[in-house]
């Protein structure tokens, strides 16, 4: 951006003699650069020349006349809301630099967090937020459209009453959405409306029953080895929406527990998603985040998911031993009728969106090569595919969980909040104190906390209030490889999932298409045993991660 | 959806009737094996029924009720299947299946009334997320409404 767009001065003025400019960085405690200062030179008090506003990475760049009156005592002022307000006397060196008519810099200027009570307002709020969220009392979408909804009508009322009371103005609410996750979501919730439809998760099972020779420790590990994959590809609850009822089905028919093929495949589907960008909702906020590309994610995580499902293979294998022998044989008359629910109903459709998935995960994995955004890619696909489809256009619509799309908008607003006052600064110096300068440390920490928070309260708000910490940490510890820390957020958000019933919605999902079938996952039975099972996930991928970024 | 719809082996029976609500999992076995020592001890027509409800959608995703509905309604049929052979197989000579979609509390209801049912066994629900109709208190109101219908209730804790 140039100088003049910044602050724009007296053209006719600034012709005749050049400007002076004064330049600064405001930051906060962390040394994390402050947006949307306001900055203004005081000459004796008096305001000179314009107000400029720091940009997002915290510049500001004064722009005075060439003949302005920098007589007297200049100072600068720096004000922005739940900031404390700041005047600093300009030293001798840049007054005399100024007054030759030379450019002079500041360098970093702290500007201290206030805490209003504002501040205090979006803590319980969030905090109310996350409260009905985990309880699940509530749909999410519910939950963050109250927060959001809380926090804008306390700006727009409160201020009649008290300036301290405004969070943020609606513009900035606005502005704090993450648009390409919202498109990115939305894109890929057509695609797999399409593929859901094609029966071809009944085919797969089938299969993977046929493979397996009755046996039911095959069985079980093929299933995982299915939901995995498509969970990389699909979203968890997707897969297992589409992959419970006929797990459900062939476990009746070969009178065993359903629930010894539900639990593998669950936790199997939650570490699966982590290998790709598009695998959980984490992955696609850390990504638009961040910056990672989908290669990325792909090279840097898929060998620690790979070993964490072996992990995860090998406990199931281990705590479901006793009833690998309980099978019974199929009887031909239910064999016939898997057999008959196991056809691809649209060969054609599966066909189209097998090639518009192919070309889309080319994109995604050259998307950075083109500057093409996921989103767009996703939009793009859909978009092919529901012109080379022609499909019900108003079923399409319905496909789309417009909640989930809520969810997010809603959530972004209430972490843009949580930014805005300061509670995130509050948390990254936290996280910080913590942590110090080590990296080995950061990533433990990181990993570890991710994980065991994500399986009390919802992986997808806490990814998002951590993105900003992250971003801190990586900024801040000196060696630190700028994607290693987005990675362990990943892992440990993403398998933390598997550590109780509400870690995931995926999880939440089959636990009532079971108990609609007659075999109810309570709390107790899921965290006995996917608790465990997060323990060597996690570790086996924490392991992974150090060595990519410690050995290589 | 409309409330109700019906899939089912055979009409209504003549004489009143053993209606089993049932998932069908192994903490139905013995409301299964209740209901058909009470079908061979009465000689009467025993009645299965599944009832596919989707609420636990609402905890994650709104967007794939019919899908849901049709997996469902296909595993439901499926445990049906296999809950008619075991009654067969026991001795109970007149079994049939009724799979409806819709609200659990009133289609037991609507379908005690249609099939003149005199018994209802039923056992007692687990909780899991996502299960709002079986509720304890909510259970026992709805059981006392059957009553009060002047249906025979058979529960198995």
């Amino acid at each position: 951006m140039g100088l003049a767009s910044l602050c724009a001065p007296d053209t006719a003025r600034a012709q005749e003699v050049p400007p002076v400019v004064l330049v600064g960085r405001a930051v906060n405690a962390q040394r994390m650069p402050i947006d949307g200062l306001q900055a203004r030179l005081l000459a004796d008090g008096e305001p000179i020349g314009q107000t400029c506003r720091t940009r997002a990475d915290g510049w500001f760049v004064i722009e005075l006349p060439g003949d302005a009156p920098l007589s007297g005592k200049l100072s600068l002022q720096l004000q922005r809301r739940h900031f404390e307000s700041r005047t600093l006397e300009i030293d001798e060196a840049s007054l005399r630099a100024l007054r030759s008519g030379r450019a002079a810099s500041l360098g970093y200027v702290t500007v201290a967090r206030r805490r209003t009570a504002a501040f205090w307002i979006t803590l319980l709020v969030f905090v109310f937020m996350m409260v009905l969220v985990g309880i699940t009392a509530v749909h999410n979408a519910l939950a963050a459209l109250l927060g959001a909804s809380a926090l804008l009508a306390t700006s727009a009322l409160g201020h009649l009453f008290n300036p301290d009371l405004i969070v943020y103005g609606f513009g900035e609410a606005i502005s704090s959405i993450d648009w390409n996750v919202v498109f990115l979501i939305m894109g890929m919730m057509i695609v797999i409306a399409v593929v859901e439809g094609t029966g071809v998760f009944r085919w797969l099972a089938f299969f993977a029953y046929k493979a397996s020779g009755g046996k039911i420790w095959k069985l079980m590990l093929i299933l995982m080895v299915l939901t995995a994959v498509s969970s990389a590809v699909l979203d968890n609850v997707t897969t297992m929406l589409l992959v419970a009822p006929i797990t459900i089905r062939i476990a009746l028919a070969m009178r065993i527990d359903p629930l010894t093929l539900l639990m593998p495949e669950v936790l199997a589907a939650n570490a699966g998603g982590l290998s790709t960008m598009v695998g959980t909702p984490t992955n696609i906020l850390i990504a638009s985040y961040s910056g990672i590309s989908f290669s990325d994610f792909l090279l840097n995580l898929t060998p620690g998911v790979l070993l964490a499902l072996a992990g995860i293979a090998a406990y199931c294998l281990l705590r479901y031993r006793k009833h690998f022998a309980a099978a019974g044989a199929m009887s031909d008359e239910l064999y016939e009728r898997l057999k008959q629910g196991a056809v691809i109903a649209q060969p054609a459709h599966l066909k189209k969106a097998g090639w518009v998935g192919l070309g889309m995960l080319l994109l995604f994995i050259l998307g950075e090569l083109l500057h093409l955004p996921p989103a767009v890619i996703a939009l793009m696909g859909a978009t092919c595919l529901l012109a080379w489809i022609r499909p019900d256009i108003e079923e399409m619509i319905e496909a789309v969980d417009w909640t989930t799309l809520v969810f997010f908008i809603t959530l972004f607003m209430v972490v843009g909040a949580l930014q805005e006052v300061g509670l995130i600064d509050l948390l990254a110096q936290g996280v910080s104190y913590l942590v110090g300068s080590n990296r080995i440390l950061a990533m433990l920490v990181l990993t570890w906390m991710a994980a065991l928070i994500s399986t009390v309260i919802p992986n997808i708000p806490f990814t998002a209030t951590m993105l900003p910490v992250v971003g801190f940490l990586t900024a801040s510890i000196p060696d630190a490889d700028p994607q290693s820390l987005y990675f362990c957020l990943a892992v440990g958000s993403a398998m933390g999932g598997n550590g109780s019933l509400i870690g995931a919605s995926a999880n939440l999902v089959t636990a009532g298409i079971a108990e609609r079938a007659g075999h109810p996952i309570t709390f107790g039975h899921f965290f006995k045993l996917g608790f465990p099972a997060l323990l060597v996930s996690v570790a086996l991928a924490f392991a992974w991660l150090l060595i990519r970024y410690l050995a290589f | 959806m409309p409330d109700g719809s019906e899939k089912a082996e055979g009409g209504r029976p003549d004489k009143g009737v053993i209606l089993c609500p049932v998932r069908g999992g192994h903490q139905s076995a013995r409301t299964v094996d209740r209901s058909i020592e009470l079908a061979l001890e009465r000689s009467a027509p025993l009645v299965f029924l599944y009832v596919v409800d989707v609420d636990f959608l609402g905890l994650a995703t709104v967007a794939r009720v019919k899908i849901m509905m049709d997996e469902l309604s296909e595993t439901g049929s499926f445990a049906l299947s296999i809950l008619a052979d075991k009654a067969r197989d026991r001795g109970v000579e007149d079994v049939r299946c009724v799979l409806r979609e819709g609200n659990i509390q009133s289609v037991i209801r609507q379908v005690a009334r249609e099939m003149n049912a005199d018994c209802l066994v039923i056992g007692r629900p687990v909780y899991t997320p996502g299960t709002v109709h079986f509720a304890t208190p909510e259970f026992e109101r709805f059981l006392e409404s059957l009553r009060a219908d002047g249906i025979q209730l058979e529960g198995v804790e």
